[in-house]
């Protein structure tokens, strides 16, 4: 009797741990959907800006707008262009930094790329990448661009 | 008394032979299981998707046709020729029998889960592919097939015959665990994408990773349900049923611990670090999503331990305390690192603040679980300290720390000589850091458990074993029923069964209760059990 009583008080405490728990669960996933259902899109940077120089640059490749693209590069790569196609994955970009010095410029960002789902559900990573700008004319103009969003062999880092 | 000890003299080239031809059959009729399954699936999918390949893969066809016109036949004449041997009780004791019918069971089972979850995940990325679900029906066919040889009361295993239930069970567990955390990890991530600046994101349906993610989810559930409540792996009797507990409570508790250190972590550096809230927030999905399933988990399975026996409960909360252990002496380490790496000059100072946050958040989270799990200040009872189960962690634990003081002194010492012989080798304290933390926190470790075991070994009363038989050989009829596993299930002694010659000597179900109570008290390392007068049996301790 004295051993079923403690056994039966840690039976109590258990149910009610999992039930905290899986409230908890209900509760997270309650508060992301909110979170994601009522959010807007990505934030619009300034066009003349190194940041939205890239935005524009992402877009375009990912429409696959070649045109609007080579226009963002410096004239001397888009002049000498080896066509490169995109690797067609998903990606979602999102800014860490940006900083310029005298005519050149930097946008740091954080890559995630999205592919098939493989065993045990979706896939995704992620990747530190840099953009890196210099100005022509007055105009930001990309030099270097990460790999998965160049659109001609020179661009890439 | 020879006589009675010693078995047949042609037994042991028998058994031999016996357990070669049981290794060979069953090792072929796996390979021709699994090659007629991957034909047949490979032929049905090809039906179901004829006019897109079938014109133009011809070796593709030639191979499945191969495979299922030999493979299965092959497989039919070979199980038709085994089952007719099951029904000896040598055969059904056979371990290979038991291991075969477990992996068989475990590989059908993988292969029909992972092609209905490829199918499902297509389907909701717009894909419509039949040859898995093809392939599913296949395997679903194998693991029925098995699922029925397991439930035949004429040729189920004797020998660990819940094996294929509770691996099955573990499968579901894992897969439904990943999937889960997966799922909340990418709803989480996709809700913390509200508060850093994105730039572009080129997905078209965000929720499809969601989706696929709760299909491996409610799938590895379903798996779960049916072989740990359904078909009761949770209460099936052995040791490997306690083991698997143990594991599965143990790896639990390792997940929500990580897990809840990863998000202290991610909160203290929001707080306290310079770097990118994107960069900060990257692990926070995953961490949480693993933090919660883990955590449930784990008290779901801590309610199981202490059915089982009061020694199972013992070895599950030291295997808790031996991993937040890990979890604080590792976060010490890292602290006496990120303290040393900020006396030198600083080249970049926030990863000095990250390291020192990563151990702080260890720290935090495993010490109060260790001292809630070992119970420091407790006074430890003489048959305490005598447990089998303490005393392995102390000696595990002492083993553990040997190997790493061993490393990083190696670690130290070359660093050191590196210093010393290369002339710009820059600063000392920098280079053996690292090391210096973790040689620091095994220190503090092994001392304080040397202390413990010291003082257990002053005290300790070793319990006396209720069973001093090393094995119990049971004589049996043909009709031995489920006396070998009731016999191992009550005395938990391992069993080896003799096939009677003559029928009125051997043992049935019948004579159990008088077995049981003849074993109880005697101590040999072989004890042979033979029928007696009615129900009676006769015990003989045999000599080693």
């Amino acid at each position: 009797m004295s051993n079923e009583a403690p056994a039966a008080g840690d039976g109590r405490r258990s149910q009610r741990a999992l039930i905290a728990l899986l409230v908890t669960v209900a509760a997270v996933v309650i508060v992301a959907l909110i979170a994601v259902l009522t959010r807007g899109g990505p934030a619009q940077y300034a066009e003349g800006s190194p940041e939205g120089v890239v935005q524009r640059y992402v877009q375009a490749v990912t429409d696959g707008d070649r045109q609007t693209a080579l226009a963002l590069l410096t004239p001397t790569i888009a002049e000498e262009c080896q066509r490169l196609e995109p690797s067609g994955e998903d990606y979602r970009v999102t800014l860490t930094g940006a900083s310029e010095e005298g005519d050149s410029a930097r946008v740091d960002v954080m890559v995630t790329t999205y592919y098939d789902p493989g065993l045990l559900g979706s896939g995704e990573f992620q990747q530190q990448e840099t953009f890196e700008l210099t100005r022509v004319d007055g105009a930001w103009r990309l030099e270097t661009t990460p790999w998965m969003f160049a659109v001609c062999m020179g661009a890439t880092l | 008394m020879t006589g009675h000890t010693a078995p047949p003299a042609h037994r042991p080239s028998s058994d031999a032979q016996g357990v070669v031809r049981r290794l060979i059959v069953f090792a072929l009729l796996y390979a021709v299981v699994v090659i007629g399954a991957s034909g047949l699936g490979g032929l049905i999918g090809r039906i179901l998707d004829r006019g897109d390949v079938l014109a133009d893969d011809s070796t593709g066809l030639a191979r499945s046709l191969a495979f299922a016109l030999i493979a299965i036949p092959l497989a039919a004449v070979l199980w038709w020729w085994q089952r007719r041997r099951l029904t000896e009780p040598d055969e059904r004791g056979s371990l290979v029998w038991s291991l075969y019918l477990a992996a068989m069971t475990l590989t059908a089972l993988i292969n029909a889960t992972v092609s209905m979850a490829g199918f499902l995940n297509a389907s909701l990325a717009g894909d419509w592919e039949p040859g898995r679900l093809a392939s599913c029906a296949v395997w679903a066919g194998v693991w029925l097939w098995h699922r029925s040889m397991r439930e035949d009361p004429a040729i189920s295993p004797t020998r660990l015959p819940h094996l294929s239930v509770q691996l099955s069970a573990a499968y579901g567990l894992i897969v439904a665990a990943i999937g889960s955390v997966t799922a909340i990890a990418a709803l989480v991530s996709e809700a913390l994408t509200g508060f850093v600046p994105v730039i572009g994101d080129t997905r078209s349906a965000w929720f499809v990773p969601v989706l696929q993610a709760l299909v491996w989810a409610a799938i590895g559930a379903v798996v779960w349900w049916w072989h740990w409540l359904r078909e009761r792996a949770s209460t099936a009797p052995g040791d490997f049923g306690a083991v698997l507990l143990v594991i599965i409570h143990g790896a639990a508790a390792a997940t929500t611990l990580f897990a809840t250190g990863t998000v202290l972590h991610v909160v203290l550096r929001l707080l306290l670090d310079s770097d990118p809230t994107a960069e900060i927030l990257r692990p926070l999905g995953t961490a949480v999503g693993a933090a919660l399933v883990g955590a449930i988990i784990w008290v779901f399975h801590d309610r199981d331990l202490p059915l089982r026996s009061s020694r199972v409960r013992e070895a599950g909360r030291l295997v808790v305390s031996g991993i937040a252990l890990i979890g604080a002496a590792s976060g010490f380490g890292v602290v006496i690192n990120a303290l040393l790496a900020s006396l030198g000059p600083q080249l970049i100072e926030s990863d000095h603040r990250t390291l020192l946050l990563g151990g702080v958040s260890a720290l935090l989270v495993g010490g109060p679980v260790w001292w809630l799990a070992w119970r420091p200040t407790r006074q430890t009872t003489p048959e305490e300290a005598g447990e089998t189960a303490r005393r392995v962690y102390l000696v595990a634990l002492f083993g553990a720390s040997a190997v790493v003081a061993l490393v990083t002194l190696l670690l130290v010492g070359y660093r050191i000589f590196d210093v010393l012989l290369d002339d710009g080798g820059g600063s000392l304290i920098h280079r053996v850091r690292a090391p210096f933390g973790l040689l620091c926190a095994t220190g503090l470790v092994f001392g304080y458990h040397f202390a413990v075991w010291r003082a257990d070994r002053q005290i300790a009363i070793v319990p006396p074993r209720s069973h001093q038989i090393g094995r119990v050989v049971l004589v049996v009829g043909a009709e031995p029923g489920e006396l070998a596993a009731q016999v191992r299930a009550e005395t938990d002694i391992p069993v080896t069964l003799w096939q009677a010659a003559d029928e009125r000597d051997g043992l049935t179900e019948a004579h159990l209760p008088a077995a049981l109570a003849a074993l109880e008290g005697v101590s040999a390392p072989r004890v042979l059990v033979v029928a007696g007068e009615g129900d009676g049996v006769r015990v003989v301790p045999l000599a080693d």
